[in-house]
């Protein structure tokens, strides 16, 4: 499914474009399409487990000693240390 | 796919925690599963990180959130008065609203297990993953 949307471009850069497109036989839309996902590419994602594991180790950095219910306990939400 | 409660993870990242092993037994399974986690799980262990270890944690966890693979759900207004339903049908007082959000999501995702070690998710019909 393609969806309709509206680009500005100045006008130079727009000849530009369709004369690229042209030469190379494409539409303007499949240059900009083209164009944008050479561009744009997804960035791959960590595991949450390698991203928590760095985290731990930069809390155990701080030698910061917190209760023993600090995980489960909700007063800790509002109460300070 | 699996969610993840704020205990559980707080375990996971606190060496003293007395969840602390086995929270890092059952996250380092889950390596290949689907995880998924409520922004209201978010808002609880950044305020504490904040509160005890400083801002500047609070937000390196948010940033590594964002880089990591699990999948953020957040409450609408549809499925707040799932949330109020859920929190007005539960005998205990200790149930906070956070818990029947995350409750909410699994029901409306049809999620079956989570990782906490709160009794209060098997009182709802879910399962507590367990070693």
């Amino acid at each position: 499914m393609m969806i309709r949307t509206q680009i500005l471009f100045p006008p130079d850069l727009l000849e530009s474009a369709r004369l690229y497109a042209a030469s190379r036989k494409l539409s303007l839309s499949e240059l900009v399409r083209h164009s944008l996902t050479t561009k744009i590419k997804p960035k791959k994602k960590m595991s949450f487990y390698v991203a928590m594991s760095r985290l731990s180790k930069i809390m155990s950095k701080k030698k910061i000693k917190v209760p023993a219910d600090f995980a489960t306990n909700d007063k800790y939400l509002y109460q300070r240390p | 796919m699996i969610l993840i409660d704020s205990d559980a993870l707080i375990g996971f990242l606190i060496p003293s925690d007395p969840h602390h092993q086995n929270a890092s037994k059952l996250f380092a399974s889950l390596h290949n599963t689907p995880l998924a986690m409520s922004w209201e799980t978010i808002d609880e262990v950044s305020t504490k990180l904040s509160m005890y270890y400083g801002k500047d944690v609070a937000m390196k966890l948010f940033k590594l959130i964002e880089k990591s693979n699990v999948k953020i759900y957040y409450i609408d207004a549809i499925n707040a008065q799932q949330v109020v339903k859920i929190f007005s049908s539960q005998t205990s007082k200790n149930v906070s609203l956070t818990d029947c959000a995350n409750v909410a999501i699994c029901r409306s995702l049809g999620i079956t297990h989570v990782f906490s070690f709160d009794p209060h998710y098997s009182q709802n019909n879910l399962k507590l993953l367990q070693n």
